[in-house]
């Protein structure tokens, strides 16, 4: 279940044009997507947008891993669309709602898939966010699979032990995690000792501002990617001006 | 060469005591240490004798994020851990963990190499150098660009060392690095990490339980229990001394036999037997009884 | 007692994609009074294989059954009250506030009633050394007693077949032979059977009857321990590396005809003797 989640976000390594796009740019278009996707109530502009997620997310070929996503998050999806049917009685609501969230989680998915923690905290820190915090994300993107295998390791050594996480009310449930969450706390907090001394040992903190060995630089794909964003946005805008209300 | 008398003492350490802070006693008690270039030196000793301690010292981890109470005299390549920082310390001193999954941070090999050079704020032009230079050393050029954690544990421990020698260190220290490698591994190891000192020029500092895999590269043995120092000689001299005292440690097999024959040995013939003689002095042990 | 099989068995993690096998067509049949020895270079499977036995993960192809159940078609709940496993670094799944309510966890569990729990906790507290801590956290405990404790813990749910995962990994002298001792002390019990899984082939050798062998997956050898030692071709292709100890162990008894347990008990007194 933990690892569901996990896998909806998780990087796979492969070499594809959107993979080797800039980060920086991949970043730019997927946040710019998600906002139109927050604003927007159009079912066209939405469903429009939507096809163009799907285009990205077969060449960057994670159309399997995005449809095993969805299929992850069924529940929110179905969870959505009754509570807005419920709340405005409409059904066509409760459409548009649910293929928003979709549209969102895709536009942010494809970066996910194809952009690696490591590209995304050096984007980060190239655009003059401060390398803790930047150093923060990549390291949290690197150990959260291995935070989710140590988890799986103690739920199976509490399971032999005789621990059922299905039986009893919601309070005996709550209690029954104990056996899994406090070991894995302890171990979490030991391994962020020796995360922080190996980082010390390799000299961070030394300088404020650390070097690169790798400058980003924007590549021909790069602005033909871009253009097709901005073509996209136009097309958008040219749709509002003449169907203005929705 | 120099011999060993003329050799430079690049560590020296009188009367250390160490407490972490809100523990109630030493882990370290009055330790005197000294560490000449070029030497091999393998710690031993029971687990929670202090070993791991130690070599937070000789890094600067100690007192630096580790606080308690620190005395006595320490001199690491004059550096002191109470004066300078661990950026300083770790420019001359390398230290590699046991798990090397906990210090391995980037997605790629090389990546991973350059992250310590990024952090000194090197130039790109020496990073690459180092880069290139660390990855031939440990002989990882054809994995480079792969993720340090979908390699074997033998490979990963190497990307680990590669990493810290991009730092360009004097001394390696190296905390029970063989504990999760298979066997075949770990002896590939021992002889990896022999070749890489003379190579470089290294001293090295190792902490290990798997002594016979090493003890023919050895210059000392150093032996801790309880935050003290039992012994520390040339590596015939302490075994005699703990098979006489009765101290848990692996003393390699080939020893054992030798003792219990009661023939007088010479430390440095032990390896010169092939298997087959100690097969022959282990009958005569059996017919003996 | 109970008797294991494990029939044409392969598996993958990755559920939808079922050609990245990490285990191919294994075959092995583990029978009361077994004491298995599994062996392999690292990556090779065996984590992997002892978690399938104990339920903890589904053959992809091929069947395990204990006695006839089918593990596919049992809970682990069902499958632990005849086996159990000893993880890598057992201290890691502590979470109880004394040593008491650790050792209680798996008993409470199965539902037996507090006298009953309260009477083995405190016989197996005292068979392991720890009844003065029954009161302390185990958190508190030193790196010896953490471990009894862990195993203690494992012992208390009293199986028919133990598994046993990197006892040995990053232990020191004393530790190890901690670990052989506890080992023997449940095999002590007549028609109780052990698989430990290791690359720690000296430790092996002291306590095991058989072993098998795996390498990318495959079963590649099984047999009883004597003649895995006596098997040249293993150890020279690079599957399994000999120690000083067991090349020596090995020569021994092919060469001389000298008894592998005389070999290995004079081994042990040889340390200890001087110890
Ligand atoms: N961060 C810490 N805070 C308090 N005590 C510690 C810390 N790290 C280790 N110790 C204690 O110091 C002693 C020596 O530990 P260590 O140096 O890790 O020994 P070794 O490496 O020989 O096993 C042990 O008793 C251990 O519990
Ligand atoms: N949770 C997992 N998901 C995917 N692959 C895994 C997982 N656990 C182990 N593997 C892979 O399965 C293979 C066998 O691993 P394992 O059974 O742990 O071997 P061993 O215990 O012999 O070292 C390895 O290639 C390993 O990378
Ligand atoms: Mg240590
Ligand atoms: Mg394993």
């Amino acid at each position: 279940m933990a690892m569901n989640f996990v896998k909806a976000y998780q990087f796979s390594r492969k070499e594809t044009t959107i993979h080797a796009l800039d980060p920086r740019v991949k970043l730019f278009v997927s946040v710019g997507v998600a906002i139109i996707g927050i604003i927007t109530l159009d079912p066209i502009e939405i469903a429009f947008l939507t096809v163009i997620q799907i285009i990205i997310l077969a060449l960057s070929k994670s159309m399997k891993l995005w449809l095993r996503s969805l299929k992850a998050l069924t529940f929110f999806i179905l969870l959505i669309a009754v509570s807005q049917y419920l709340t405005t009685q409409s059904l066509i609501q409760a459409i548009i709602f649910s293929a928003r969230f979709i549209l969102i989680t895709s536009a942010t998915s494809w970066f996910f898939y194809t952009t690696s923690p490591e590209d995304l905290g050096r984007a980060l820190e190239q655009m003059g966010v401060p390398s803790d915090f930047s150093l923060a994300f990549t390291l949290s993107m690197r150990f959260i699979p291995v935070i989710a295998n140590e988890f799986q390791d103690v739920y199976d050594a509490q399971r032999v032990r005789g621990l059922n996480l299905e039986k009893g009310n919601l309070l005996e449930r709550t209690k029954a995690f104990l056996p899994i969450l406090i070991p894995l706390f302890v171990e979490v907090i030991r391994r962020t000792y020796e995360i922080s001394d190996a980082l010390e040992l390799r000299g961070y903190g030394f300088k404020e501002k650390r070097s690169h060995w790798k400058e980003l630089k924007l590549t021909t794909n790069d602005y033909i990617f871009l253009a097709f964003f901005l073509l996209t946005i136009a097309i958008i805008v040219l749709h509002r001006l003449y169907y203005p209300l929705v | 060469m120099s011999t060993e008398e003329s050799r430079k003492t690049i560590i020296r350490i009188r009367n250390l005591s160490f407490k972490y802070k809100n523990a109630e006693k030493n882990v370290l008690d009055t330790i005197n240490f000294d560490v000449k270039e070029g030497e091999f030196v393998l710690i031993t000793g029971p687990s929670g004798s202090g070993k791991s301690t130690l070599a937070r010292i000789l890094t600067g981890l100690i007192p630096n994020s580790y606080p308690g109470d620190l005395s006595g005299e320490i001199s690491i390549m004059s550096f002191d851990p109470r004066r300078n920082k661990i950026y300083e310390i770790a420019q001359n001193v390398g230290l590699v963990l046991q798990n090397p999954e906990n210090q391995l941070f980037a997605l790629t090999v090389e990546d991973d190499i350059a992250f310590g050079p990024e952090n000194l704020g090197l130039e790109r032009k020496e990073i690459k150098e180092r880069v290139e230079w660390s990855l031939s050393v440990v002989d990882l050029q054809k994995e480079r660009h792969k993720a340090p954690f979908e390699l074997s544990g033998g490979l990963q421990q190497k990307v680990a060392i590669a990493a810290v020698l991009a730092m360009k260190p004097k001394i390696l220290i190296l905390d029970e690095p063989t504990s999760y490698l298979d066997t075949l591994s770990a002896i590939k190891f021992a002889y990896f990490l022999n070749e890489l000192k003379r190579e470089l020029n290294l001293t090295i500092i190792l902490i290990e339980q798997k002594i016979d895999l090493f003890f023919k590269f050895l210059s000392r043995i150093v032996v801790m229990n309880e935050g003290k120092i039992l012994i520390d000689d040339e590596p015939d001299v302490v075994m005699n001394f703990c098979i006489r005292n009765k101290i848990p440690i692996n003393i390699p097999l080939q020893l054992l036999i030798i003792r219990t024959l009661g023939e007088t040995y010479d430390g440095k013939k032990l390896y010169d037997y092939q298997v087959d003689d100690y097969k022959m002095l282990f009958e005569k042990i059996i017919n003996d009884r | 007692m109970a008797k294991i099989s494990i029939e044409d068995v392969s598996f993958s993690y990755e559920q939808d994609k079922k050609n990245n096998f990490v285990l191919k067509d294994v075959s092995y049949s583990i029978l009361p009074g077994d004491s298995v020895l599994l062996l392999g270079p690292n990556g090779s499977g065996k984590t992997t294989l002892l978690k399938l036995i104990m339920g903890l993960l589904k053959p992809t192809k091929g069947k395990i059954r204990i006695d006839d159940a089918d593990t596919s078609k049992a809970s682990v709940f069902e499958i632990s009250k005849k086996v159990s496993m000893i993880f890598q670094n057992p201290e890691k799944q502590f979470f109880a506030e004394t040593v008491r309510e650790e050792l209680s966890f798996g008993l409470k569990n199965r539902g037996l009633r507090e006298e009953e729990i309260k009477k083995k906790v405190e016989e197996v507290a005292k068979k392991f050394g720890l009844f003065e801590y029954l009161d302390k956290s185990p958190f508190d405990l030193s790196g010896g007693e953490k471990r009894r404790l862990s195993i203690a813990s494992i012992i208390i749910l009293d199986p028919e077949v133990l598994i046993v995962d990197e006892p040995t990994a990053g232990l020191d002298f004393q530790y190890r032979n901690l670990m052989i001792s506890i080992i023997r002390g449940f095999l002590e019990t007549r028609n109780k059977s052990l698989v430990v899984a290791t690359h720690d082939i000296d430790f092996g050798l002291r306590i095991a009857n058989k072993a098998a062998v795996i390498n990318e997956g495959k079963l590649v050898w099984s047999g009883d321990v004597v003649s895995l030692l006596r098997e040249e071709e293993i150890f020279s292709k690079g599957i399994l590396a000999h120690t000083f100890t067991s090349s020596l162990i090995s020569r021994v008894i092919s060469q001389s005809n000298v008894d592998f347990q005389k070999v290995v008990k004079i081994l042990e007194e040889l340390t200890e003797g001087l110890m």
